[in-house]
């Protein structure tokens, strides 16, 4: 069930009438969890099999764990084992039996294809987090496993947040479900404010980017010049697909009483790949820094220390000439120098062990796809070095043209990044920039400056917003006056013929 | 009193505004068709003996001047992109019964049980080209739309095609085309040429194209393949009563697919069920029906993207129906 659907519309109205017509918190978590499973089951009732197993294990994992503090890691394993079993299965079985048969047969074993011809649960990758992220804090006894298991499973399958996000963590939105929740009449007009500008994102401004955006990635050999037109497309409308779908179940967990964590800190205003991650995709950033970066070893704070206590420009022959005069990084002898030298090296190769890992498990996440891997590499490789140049981090040029030029800098590479992410595929990706990488001619231009200016026009009704809060004017009636557009705009120049959200196949 | 009166206003500028914008948004303008005349003007023009109607596998595989040539009869053919039952009907009511010279034959183009089924291509994109052929008010054509015994699984709602959210957006889009041909200082047809050359068909990906023509065709459900309860609400008997009144002889044509050519392809038993349920109708209706979907003349290395035919499959194709012609049909 699509949220810029009609049957979605029905939906929510009666499960938002029914809901706060049941007093009781207990009906009303029922009830939520009922209207859940029949939200996901919509699509096709089989995936409510896989949750509910899903639901079960970690349900009884957790109070094993509670109840067996000297088995707890057995009962962890065994979650995330089964857990990410599934999400294996189910996504990735078709992508490592090609892959496999591949590189057997370049030995010269051929090996049989297995090909699973199975429809890919949705928002698999979503849910499995979610409930790992529960079993993790339960096992580092950050969080107490729940007893109650209408409270539990409605954590796990919650409508708004089920299929593409935002993950939850347990300690966020388990209290919220066991308590009791209020709607004032503010919180409900922000969250109508919040499905409102979701919608407009979705079907004013993704809807139709898309369109011109697909048929750049559709051809046979583009030239970079176009590539990179449609990559910039790309980037605007996967931002704003995807915080559509966050601000629609912001806005729809909202009118219930739930509050859900913002996904989105205006990522495009990054001024560098560590600024980026902290405003994308927060919720599952923040799901790998916890529970995957910072277990690998990955620690903003070492590695500060180690960087400081060496100057990396000084050669050997100068260190020595400088030994006597007291070098600022404090090192009696020469010995000591290298021996430091040789452990940040050490330290330099974890950490860009460490960030590659995440990393490509973060692209790989996304999809089954080399695309998708190479995307993640990438940004690894691009964390990597700006924290290799002390770039990464809080860093934050002074100076207005040093800011501008570090956001232009890291813009550009996000645009690269996502055309790496949107290509079909990295071989098309290879022979477009081996056939036509430098062609540029009137055609080419032309189809460039008309995709930049429906790219723009499009984004104009959602970027009027961004006018309003930068600007803050007093009057009452902009705010109003701005809503008006912006469903003037849905209404009126929203695409006719609606697309599937992009995170969907995630 | 000074602040109730403000509170009062705020209000009543709120549901103005409110109210404004969904009057806008319902308010229909109903208007005759743009594409109706010029449409109208071409037969006249060319006074076809024969048209053919369809979308862009009509386009892509008949060639008008060998089709000429093999039966010195003269061709035209008037296709939409993407185009189904629904604008054939309009098509035939509105601009081919309406010309002094019509033609002697129409022939239809169509696939497998795509015939039947009213709602298909008129969604989405697929409405501004029945827009552009529509009357200013078409009550026939959205009684059988809005006929709701064949229901999807979800809530769909059939929008009108005289709808004025629809007319704003093509002006929107107009005015970005206008922006984009001024910033680089052309006119707008260069523009257009500029765009149809660098996203013409050749240069697409060929399996992206027909994933994506595949996609948009799926009509698999037994429902659609139930033909006695398909013809009921479907275009097909008013688009042969509309001929019939115009004295126009309809040639239907089912064409062969891409999937029919694989040497394991059977075809399933409740699609054969209709195609001998669709041809007995059109014999009861005295329409002759040309069934090319076991043609071992077309094959494989005959298609382009989807269903789509290349320059060979081109020429067969119009050497069957030419041959089809010659033997059975009399002008």
């Amino acid at each position: 069930m699509v949220f810029t659907s009609i049957s979605y519309i029905f939906f929510f109205c009666i499960v938002f009438s029914v809901y706060w017509l049941l007093r009781k918190k207990t009906f009303q978590n029922l009830f939520l969890l009922i209207a859940s499973y029949i939200f996901y089951g919509f699509v096709h009732p089989w995936f409510c099999t896989l949750i509910a197993a899903s639901t079960f294990l970690d349900y009884f994992c957790a109070l094993a764990m509670d109840r067996y503090k000297h088995k707890k890691k057995v009962f962890l394993l065994l979650s995330c084992v089964v857990n990410l079993l599934f999400l294996g299965f189910f996504k990735y079985f078709n992508f490592f039996s090609e892959n496999l048969s591949i590189l057997f047969s370049s030995i010269g074993w051929q090996i049989p294809k297995f090909y699973l011809d199975v429809l890919l649960p949705v928002g698999i990758s979503f849910y499995t987090f979610q409930t790992l992220s529960y079993t993790i804090d339960v096992y580092k006894e950050e969080l107490e496993a729940r007893k109650n298991f209408i409270d539990f499973a409605l954590f796990v399958s919650f409508f708004p947040q089920l299929v593409a996000g935002p993950i939850e963590r347990a300690s966020k939105l388990l209290p919220q479900i066991e308590n009791k929740r209020t709607l004032s009449l503010k919180t409900a007009a922000h969250c109508a404010e919040l499905l409102l500008l979701g919608v407009l994102k979705k079907i004013v401004v993704a809807d139709n980017i898309s369109l011109w955006v697909d048929r750049i990635f559709m051809l046979q050999s583009p030239s970079f010049v176009l590539l990179f037109v449609g990559s910039i497309g790309f980037s605007i409308q996967i931002f704003a697909d995807f915080s559509a779908y966050t601000d629609i179940a912001r806005g729809s967990a909202g009118l219930l009483g739930f509050d859900l964590m913002e996904n989105f800190k205006a990522p495009y205003l990054a001024i560098s790949p560590s600024d980026f991650w902290r405003r994308w995709h927060i919720s599952f950033s923040s799901w790998i820094r916890d529970y995957l970066y910072i277990p690998l070893g990955g620690s903003k704070r070492e590695f500060k220390t180690q960087v400081s206590t060496l100057d990396p420009k000084m050669s050997k022959e100068v260190l020595i000439e400088n030994a006597e005069k007291k070098l600022a990084f404090d090192c009696k002898n020469i010995k000591e120098v290298f021996a430091k030298k040789k452990r940040a090296f050490t330290f330099s190769f974890r950490l860009f062990l460490t960030l590659m890992i995440t990393m490509l498990i973060s692209g790989l996440w996304h999809g089954a796809s080399w695309n998708f891997v190479l995307w993640g590499a990438y940004h690894g490789l691009l964390l990597f070095v700006y924290h290799a140049l002390s770039l990464g981090g809080n860093w934050r040029p002074k100076g207005k043209v040093k800011l501008l030029i570090a956001w232009s800098v890291m813009q550009f590479f996000s645009i690269l990044g996502w055309m790496l992410f949107r290509a079909s595929s990295i071989s098309w990706l290879f022979d477009s920039f081996k056939q036509s990488f430098f062609a540029l001619d009137m055609d080419i231009a032309l189809v460039s400056i008309f995709c930049l200016s429906v790219f723009l026009c499009y984004t104009l009704p959602w970027s009027l917003l961004f006018l309003q809060v930068y600007f803050k004017p007093k009057a009452y009636w902009t705010g109003f006056a701005l809503r008006c557009l912006q469903l003037a705009a849905v209404i009126l120049i929203s695409n006719p013929d609606p697309q599937q959200f992009i995170y969907f196949q995630f | 009193m000074k602040v109730f009166l403000k509170s009062l206003l705020k209000h009543f500028a709120v549901f103005a505004c409110f109210f404004v914008i969904m009057f806008l948004s319902f308010y229909r303008t109903g208007s005759q068709g743009s594409d109706i005349f010029r449409r109208q003007q071409s037969i006249e023009k060319h006074h076809p003996s024969v048209l053919f109607l369809g979308n862009s596998l009509t386009r892509a595989g008949i060639d008008e001047k060998l089709f000429q040539e093999q039966t010195h009869l003269r061709a035209l053919k008037a296709t939409s992109n993407g185009s189904a039952s629904a604008w054939w009907f309009l098509y035939i009511k509105n601009v081919c019964s309406q010309v002094r010279n019509k033609p002697k034959y129409l022939v239809i183009c169509f696939r497998d049980h795509f015939l039947t089924y009213p709602h298909f291509r008129t969604q989405g994109m697929y409405r501004k080209p029945l827009r552009s052929l529509a009357q200013e008010n078409e009550q026939l054509f959205h009684g059988i739309l809005n006929n709701k015994s064949l229901n999807t699984k979800s809530v769909q709602w059939e929008k009108p095609l005289e709808w004025l959210p629809l007319e704003v957006k093509e002006a929107w889009d107009r005015r970005i085309t206008k922006i984009a041909a001024k910033v680089a200082r052309v006119h707008k047809d260069r523009q257009e040429l500029a765009l149809s050359r660098v996203f013409d068909d050749s240069k697409m990906q060929k399996n992206k194209l027909s994933k994506k023509q595949m996609q948009s065709e799926i009509l698999d459900e037994e429902k659609y393949l139930c033909f006695s309860e398909q013809i009921q609400h479907s275009f097909l008997p008013f688009m042969l009563k509309e001929l019939k009144d115009s004295q126009v002889n309809l040639l239907l044509v089912r064409l062969k697919r891409r999937n029919h050519c694989c040497l394991s392809y059977k075809e399933p038993e409740p699609l054969q069920k209709y195609i001998e349920e669709l041809k007995h109708y059109l014999s009861q209706q005295e329409v002759a029906f040309l069934d090319l979907s076991r043609s071992k003349d077309i094959q494989e290395e005959h298609y382009g993207p989807g269903d789509h035919l290349n320059g060979k499959g081109k020429e067969i194709l119009t050497g069957l129906i030419s041959q089809f012609f010659n033997s059975h049909l009399q002008l």
